[in-house]
């Protein structure tokens, strides 16, 4: 038993920790020594519980808090054992989830995908099988990749580029894309890309449609028709219809997408960017916030939502007010809630999406 | 008692992290994007971790995105560079909280989202050689007093070692030792694991 075996140098305990006498011990000093400090002698049944949480760890997160050298070998261990369950996994989705899922090119060329089934792209199965794992990253050796999700929507990798499709937790998949360039095509809601501020920028082509939808993380933008593009490293949006630019933001402050004016940017010639810039000069203020109220319909719940972010406190209350008037969902009583206050500002904008997604 | 031995190697370790991530802050919050990448790849999993007690496993790594993108947001709302990683915990407590509150209202895409997701646990379970999954851990340990709860899955999950959940929690180390050798006390209790005092 791990009890039997003393680390090499069982640590005293720190400040302010208990005395360590062995009167005061909750458990083994050898398994107390080892859940303090995982780089000592390993205990073999906290070992054992290691190796069943490890399955529970963040898939997205591109390393782990600072470690020793020490514990590299049980590092890659772990990596090792989530891979192997990634394929696994992989496969079971697979085949419970497998209508649809064609291959339209051989390895390495072109490859379209399912989301929420397949493998990683670059495991040994992924060239045979043209699968791919939503919340993995897109790895080198492959020309071009296909995520399909919704009836039409497709996204085009470039050569090189590297990104990670997160299925997302209520606007279907999103991608992020890490570098290189991704091409979004004709589609509905879905897939949606994030885009990362001071990092990513999207450019939607002449004669599309898209949306900007704050979201709740990150903006996305979702692609109704034509073709956007989106490069990393560089922050900038313009939306154009007809060849004409109706909408553009430029990365000023480093943090674009949440100067207030951007955050909700409809297609269709909305042309919420300027509207909202002319209204809300600071001489105009009260006339423009009540126009603004008035004219508002329950499609503009969001950008009323982000006016609501920037506005004085005063403000504030009656344009929650207002958005939840005209999202009468009845969870949100006029009067009753104080929307100076960051919770309820949340839960209002959980209502507004909420109100999307119906 | 002063630490000794490996526990100053540890100590220099920690301290260290903890110098690097003050520097990381404040770069991040001069605006330079990289220190957020390196800060996202030190203290995501603490995030993830600390959103694991609370949330699904597949609504844990979204959030945890999620956290991240409100810190870069609201960067100028830290007030000491050193308190990035107790700031980070905070705002995923937060997160975990709204989400819980809201999440009822996603209706069908959570219902879709949560289908293809316990597929996917299902799958996945007990095949990594131990008696049980990670959902059945996770289960016993959310099954724990509150206390406990953070500290064994920032130990278990996310890897991190005493010092670092002290640092990360706010905690003493006295109070986090008590508490992860009195959470797994009850966690091997509950897996059927034999206790030994």
């Amino acid at each position: 038993m791990s009890e039997m075996q003393p680390p090499n140098s069982t640590p005293p305990p720190p400040a302010g920790a208990p005395n360590g006498n062995a009167n005061d011990r909750i458990l083994p000093a050898a398994q107390e020594a080892y859940l303090w400090d995982p780089a000592s002698t390993p205990d073999t049944q906290i070992a054992a519980i290691e190796r069943a949480a490890a399955a529970l760890r963040s898939r997205s997160a591109p390393g782990a808090v600072a470690r020793r050298e020490t514990r590299s070998w049980r590092i890659g261990m772990a990596m090792a054992t989530a891979a192997m369950l990634t394929i696994a996994t992989g496969i079971g989705v697979w085949t419970w989830h497998a209508m649809g899922t064609r291959t339209i090119g051989g390895a390495g060329t072109t490859w379209r995908l399912v989301v929420g089934t397949g493998v990683r792209v670059g495991e040994p199965v992924a060239t045979k099988s043209a699968l791919f794992q939503t919340s993995r990253e897109v790895t080198a050796g492959l020309k071009e990749l296909e995520l399909r999700s919704g009836k039409n929507s497709v996204v085009t990798l470039s050569p090189g580029t590297r990104a990670t499709i997160y299925e997302g937790t209520n606007t279907g998949p999103s991608l992020d894309v890490r570098s290189g360039t991704a091409t979004i095509r004709t589609g509905e809601s879905d897939p949606a890309i994030v885009l990362f501020p001071g990092r990513d920028s999207a450019r939607i082509e002449p004669g599309s449609a898209a949306e900007v939808d704050e979201g709740k993380a990150a903006p996305i933008v979702r692609v109704l028709a034509g073709t956007a593009k989106f490069v990393r490293g560089k922050s900038e949006l313009r939306i154009t219809r007809g060849g004409s630019m109706i909408a553009s933001a430029a990365d000023e402050t480093g943090l674009p997408w949440f100067d207030g004016e951007t955050k909700q940017v409809a297609s269709e010639a909305r042309e919420y960017v300027r509207t909202l810039r002319g209204k809300f000069s600071p001489q105009s203020r009260e006339s423009a916030i009540a126009r603004t109220l008035d004219e508002a319909s329950a499609g503009d719940a969001a950008t009323l939502w982000n006016v609501m972010q920037l506005a004085p406190r005063e403000d504030a209350q009656r344009i929650g007010e207002r958005i939840a008037v005209l999202l009468d969902s009845g969870l949100v009583k006029k009067d009753a809630m104080d929307y100076t206050r960051r919770e309820v500002r949340e839960m209002l904008w959980d209502e507004i999406v909420a109100a999307r997604t119906k | 008692m002063e630490p000794q031995g490996t526990d100053v190697q540890a100590n220099k370790v920690v301290a260290a992290g903890a110098r690097e991530i003050r520097a990381l802050a404040a770069s991040a919050r001069a605006g330079d994007k990289e220190a957020w990448s390196e800060i996202h790849a030190r203290l995501g999993p603490m995030v993830h971790g600390i959103l694991l007690v609370r949330v699904g496993r597949g609504e844990a790594e979204d959030l945890t995105q999620e956290v991240f993108a409100r810190a870069m947001r609201g960067i100028g709302e830290l007030r000491e560079d050193g308190a990035m990683a107790a700031w980070l915990a905070s705002m995923a407590r937060n997160q975990a909280a709204g989400y819980r509150r809201s999440r009822w209202k996603f209706g069908a895409a959570v219902l879709r989202l949560a289908g293809m997701k316990s597929s996917a646990s299902n799958g996945e379970a007990k095949r990594n050689g131990s008696p049980w999954s990670g959902d059945e851990v996770l289960e016993v340990i959310r099954s724990l007093p509150e206390a406990y709860q953070e500290p064994l899955v920032l130990r278990l999950v996310s890897g991190m070692g005493g010092e670092q959940i002290a640092s990360a929690l706010g905690m003493t180390h006295g109070s986090v030792r008590v508490n992860l050798c009195k959470g797994m006390k009850l966690l091997k209790e509950r897996l059927g694991m034999e206790v030994r005092p």
